[in-house]
Parts: C-alpha cells; structure tokens; sequence
C-alpha cells in the first residue's frame, strides 16, 4: 500500500476512465448533505468502479465532506465492500452443509485450481474473482456455483471447464 | 435532587449525572476505561457494570443516569463475575507484552486484571498478532495492545476535531486505525498516548526512556504559553522524562499541547549556562560566584556615582516569576531607575483553537501577564507605556538584564547591540543566548522547573511552580542572585525568601493571592483584565 498517498483522490491511478470518476462525482453530488448517505453512495460507487481502493474512498470523504475515517470504517467493516478489484465474473462457491456433504469441497479446489486464485482473489486479467459463501438458500441443488446473478446446480469438477469457458467466451480478456 | 443507595449508602447526586459519578462522590470505586470526564460517554468497554435493584441486566454505571430511589450494589457476586468475564476477553488477543510496554506501571489493563481478573485465560487459540505502526510525529500504535474503549477516537472528534482516528474491520479483527498514509500530527496528539489506558498508543519521545514507576512528579505550569497548562514534571536523576498534564478547570482541562510537551527539552539542553562568566581581554571566562557579584555591584554602583541613576536600565523577560520580577522591580526602584525598567516579551506564534475549545496563544511565553502586573505597580505612570519599547535603552551605560528561553528573537538581537555598546552589561539567563555572547557578565540562572514561585496566565490565573531539582551545575536560583546583587549593591531588599516575596505580592496587587493559597488549579484574579478561562 502507497502510505505516501495525499492525492486527495485526483488521477491517483489510471485504473479508473474519466467517465467513471465522473459517475462517481454523480453519485456523491446527488447524496451530498443527506445524513445517513455513506452506504447508499458507497454501493452505487462500488457499482460503478467495481471496488473501494483508498484513491475512491478519498474521493468519497472529500465529496461527502465526511472524514475519512468514518468511509474507512465503514468499507472494512461490511463484507460488501471490498478494496481489492473484483473481476468481470464474481464466482461464489457455496460451502454451506448442504453442499459440503455433497462435495463443494472438491469443487472450490478445483475452481482455485483451475483460475489459480484463492478466494478473495482476482485473476490477473480482471476476468474473474472468486469468493466462498455459506449458503445461498438453495441446499436441493447443491453443491450450488453461482456466477455473476446465475446459479449452477449441482456442481461437479468434470463441469467447472465449461462454467468457466461459458463467461470467458462471453467477454474476450483483449477487451479494452 | 434523586436521592439513591449505593452499597447502602445515600447520596444525594446531582440531576442528570450518572451512577459513576455519584460514586466518583461516595469515594466508592467502580472500574473504568472508556469512560474520560473530558470526553462524551461510549459505555461501551462494559468493565463498570453494576447491579440496579429491578433492573434485569447490569447497567453500565458510566452511562446510568441517576433516578430517585435508585439501589445500586457495585459488590455483589453477579457485578464481581461481570467484571472477571470482560477482563478475560479483554485479553484473549492481548499479548501480554508487560514487560516490554511503556505502559506497565501506569496500565489500567494491568491493574485490572490483577484487582478485578480471573488470573488465567481459557483461550487456546492463536492470538491475531499486528506489528506496531507509525502513526504521527509522536505516536506508535500497537493495535494488539488496544481494549476498543475508543477514546482515542472521541478525543480525535471531539477534542482535536480532525476525526482522523476510527475503528476499523469487524468483529474479533476489529481495531483501531488511521486511513493508510494519515498521520496524526496536530498539535493535540500527545494527548492520545496519555488517554490511551492500555499500550497501545505510545509516545515515541517516552519510547524505552524510564519505567514509569522511577519517575518522581512535580507540580508545575508549562511555559510554552500564556495559557500555562498545569502539567506533572515526571523526572528521575535531575532529568525530566516526560511531561503531563495535570487536570484543571480553571486553565486547560484535562489536556496540553505538543509544543508545551517537547518544550522540557530545553531544562536538560546543552545551551544551559552552568557557570558564572565575565568578560576578560574581550572573552568571556568563568568566574566565581563571589567574584561575579562583587565586580557586577561595583559596576553597577560605579554607573550611577558616575552618570546618575538614569544611565542604568533594567530589562526583565516573560520567564520570570511573579515574585522574581517583584524583587528585580525592587532593585531598579532601589537604584532609582524605575523610569528604566523594561519587558523582553515572549516569542510569538500563530493563536490555534482546536475544535473542543483547547487554545494556543500566541504569546509562547509564561508570565508576559504576570510580570506586566508588577512592572506597573512600581513604574512612574507616565513611563509606563514605555514598558515594552527596548528601542529606547539605546544609549544607556549601564544594563540588567534578567532573560528568559521563550524571549522574542527579534527583541533579544535588538537587546544585544544594546548589551554591546553599554559600559556594562549584565546577563541572567538560563540558556546561552545571542545576548549572553555580547554581555559583560553572565549569571546563570534556573529553568522553570528548577524554581519556585507563581505565573500568572493569560486570563489572570495565577498558579504556582514548584521545583523539581536544582539547576545544573553552579547555575542558581533566580530570585536569590537578584538578592544578592541587590545586598552588594548595599540595598537589601525587605524579604528574603520567594514566599515572602509572594506574599508581598498578595499584599500590593490587587486581587493577587500568595503562593500558598492558589492551591492545585490555580487563583483566578477576579480583577484580571480577561475574565474567563479555556475551555479544555
């Protein structure tokens, strides 16, 4: 982490389009002034950017006029918000009993295999992250993958090529 | 007013104050670390709870507010398992690093534990470990050390108000923390490692200097500024460690600033002058203490034999004590130069105010209030607008000049081409200065916390020092060289000692109190010309 940092949340990186910066100065324009608006705007920020890095979370605080303290505290603490880049496709392995007993196990080791990250993680092109979660509400399917707003059932190792090959086909990584 | 029973005995507490305080006012003890009577109430380290009669659940007595007819039991068994309960989560991540942590001694964490603990932890997991960050110009954070009282982070909103400190992550990992690459570095900071009840804020100056329990505490008022903060002198072997703050109402509340803080490095800094000097063949030597009075009385009688009591002028600095300036203004008034005597003001800086209401005058020197109040006692009325004007000493043969540390630079050069072209010029001072190298004689003084005696603040208060140790090396009392001086110039004064001074202080200014009677926080001059006191 840059401990230097006192950009203030201007060009910090290139990461970012300027159309982005510029929907994220939207969003904060729209909430400015209105108590209780950190969360609403964070999520709509992270909706836009698809993550919190600190350059964001300045640009927030400084919009907002609230202390950076108060956007730090508050992305760390809920499991939403996350300051590591999300990829295009957010895979979430459920490990919940339902789908333990049923090998999901398995599953996610193959998967972290197969995209060489651990949970949490990005791969390097952005077109993935992988996350674990503790049950998605659907045990009579498991062991449940749930990529992006879709839910594969009944999951097993022999399927992950597909299920991966099936979104990376969908969007090219020399994209951009 | 609600009248309520605390371990069977009534009080009668104040409307809206809480169980803690009526206790506070019973002298019954209940445990404590998040709550701080300068900042708001969190309740939420949970070690201060207490049994109220119906009441399901104990309540934590910080954050209860007193209701008629209330049955409080700080000492049941229900209140005692409460207690051990929230000692031993508290040290589930604890590392339990005592003796390596500045904060052993002086550890409410520490203290706890062993007064209100259980003596052994059932946790056989792994604790979460963190390195220590460097999070200001003064401060270290070790986060694994922190109980969560979160005063730290109040005392960043409410006090400094850059509401840089938070909490941050959730659960078992949650800490406290600044946003990566902030450092605390307002003038408030210091504050934070003496709030801190456990470890885990330390000051970097303090860091592995002393344990605590080798320092001895004086009683003493800050010079940095006219605010004068009271503040606690911790010392061991003739050397200050650190400084505190010490509470008081009348001036700075609970806290001080960085600037009063660092400023004891000056007491132990190699610049003190530690030997009377006198100029020989164009270069200052060091001469005896007998010597140097002689030949300075000699000097000083020969002026005013030769050239009239006008020639002479006597320049005292914002360092001095109420009662030193009283009996330097009895000196000029015994050689007739009263018409000559001057201020050497403090240095100046930018006024800060912080958002709690804790201020930062610019007059970075102690007593400028103080020592004006008896400089115009004795001065004829008509030179007393020329009290601050030292362009007007040029020309006089002889000079006293009576200097401090926190004396204005500018001031200083002007008083040292003066100091140069005079016949004679006599330097007091505690630090070698650009006016000690143009002197014909120097006496080497004490630094505040070597002296006794009372500063009067900005507002009017008057608090009284107390010393600490004596000066370095043959350097010596302030207040005693003047006497002297003034007995070998054949006009002993009519006291003696600095409490007869004070008292004759009391006697002469109005709404002035001896030394004495100001007590621990200080007298407030209902006559002063700025009513009121910092808020803090």
């Amino acid at each position: 982490m840059n401990r230097e940092c006192t950009c203030e949340g201007k060009g910090v990186n290139d990461e970012f389009t300027a159309e982005q910066w510029k929907l994220v100065d939207d969003v904060v324009r729209k909430y400015r002034g209105k108590p209780g608006a950190l969360i609403p705007v964070l999520e709509e920020v992270q909706s836009i950017t698809g993550y919190l890095p600190e350059s964001m979370q300045r640009r927030v605080a400084k919009g907002l006029g609230i202390p950076l303290s108060q956007v730090y505290g508050v992305v760390t603490f809920y499991s939403f918000f996350t300051m590591t880049p999300r990829g295009k496709h957010q895979v979430r392995v459920c490990l919940g009993t339902a789908c333990h007993v049923r090998g999901a196990k398995r599953v996610l080791e193959e998967m972290e295999r197969k995209l060489g990250i651990e949970p949490g993680g990005c791969t390097d092109d952005r077109q993935f992250s992988l996350d674990l979660v503790r049950c998605v509400g659907a045990c009579g399917l498991g062991p449940v993958v749930v990529v992006d707003e879709e839910t594969h059932k009944q999951v097993k190792v022999a399927k992950l090529d597909a299920i991966v090959d099936k979104y990376r086909a969908e969007s090219p990584t020399a994209e951009e | 007013m609600p009248v309520i029973r605390i371990d069977q005995r009534e009080i009668e507490a104040d409307e809206g104050t809480t169980i803690m305080q009526a206790a506070d006012k019973l002298g019954i003890f209940i445990p404590r670390y998040c709550y701080h009577p300068g900042l708001s109430i969190a309740g939420c380290c949970r070690i201060c709870g207490v049994e109220v009669e119906d009441s399901p659940k104990l309540l934590m007595a910080c954050a209860t507010p007193v209701k008629e007819g209330m049955v409080v039991r700080t000492d049941t068994e229900r209140v005692k398992m409460g207690q051990r309960a929230v000692e031993e989560f508290l040290l589930l991540n604890h590392p339990l690093d005592c003796p390596v942590c500045d904060q052993a001694g002086e550890c409410v964490l520490q203290d706890y534990s062993f007064t209100y603990g259980f003596g052994e932890s059932r946790f056989r997991e792994q604790k979460i470990k963190q390195r220590k960050k460097d999070v200001g110009r003064d401060l270290l954070l070790y986060a694994d050390r922190c109980i969560m009282c979160t005063r730290c982070v109040r005392f960043a909103h409410e006090v400094s108000g850059h509401d840089q400190v938070g909490v941050f992550n959730r659960g078992a990992h949650t800490e406290i923390g600044v946003f990566p690459g902030i450092r605390i570095d307002d003038l408030l900071a210091g504050n934070i490692a003496d709030i801190c009840p456990v470890g885990a804020f330390l000051s970097k100056d303090f860091l592995f200097k002393r344990r605590v329990w080798e320092l001895k505490s004086t009683k003493s008022v800050c010079p940095a500024c006219s605010v004068g903060c009271s503040v606690l002198l911790d010392h061991a072997d003739g050397r200050i460690h650190r400084l505190r703050p010490r509470h008081n109402p009348n001036v700075n509340g609970h806290w001080m600033c960085d600037i009063g803080r660092m400023d004891y490095k000056m007491v132990g800094s190699a610049d003190r002058l530690k030997k009377p000097l006198a100029r020989k063949n164009g270069m200052l030597e060091e001469i005896s203490w007998s010597d140097v009075i002689a030949y300075a009385s000699g000097r000083i009688r020969q002026i005013i034999t030769r050239h009239g009591a006008d020639a002479l002028a006597f320049v005292i600095s914002s360092d001095a004590t109420n009662e030193e300036a009283l009996t330097f203004a009895k000196l000029a008034e015994k050689t007739g130069s009263l018409q000559n005597l001057r201020l050497l003001s403090g240095k100046r800086g930018e006024r800060i105010e912080f958002a709690g209401g804790f201020v930062i005058e610019s007059d970075r020197s102690p007593n400028e209030h103080g020592v004006l109040d008896v400089l115009k006692e004795f001065m004829p009325r008509e030179s007393q607008e020329r009290v601050t004007d030292l362009g007007s000493l040029a020309g006089k043969r002889g000079l006293y000049i009576f200097c401090g540390s926190h004396s204005d630079r500018g001031s200083i050069q002007l008083l040292a081409r003066a100091a140069a072209a005079a016949d004679f010029a006599l330097v007091h001072g505690n630090v070698s200065s650009p006016l000690t190298e143009a002197a014909t004689m120097v006496l080497p003084g004490a630094a505040y916390a070597e002296k006794e005696g009372t500063y009067t603040n900005l507002r009017g208060v008057i608090q009284r020092i107390h010393p600490a140790f004596d000066p370095p090396g043959d350097a010596g009392h302030d207040f005693d060289i003047v006497l002297q001086i003034a007995g070998a110039i054949g006009n002993s004064l009519p006291f003696q000692t600095v409490a007869a001074a004070s008292a004759e202080l009391a006697r002469r200014l109005r709404g002035y109190v001896s030394m004495e009677q100001t007590g621990d926080t200080g007298w407030v001059n209902p006559y002063s010309r700025v009513a009121g006191a910092t808020k803090g």
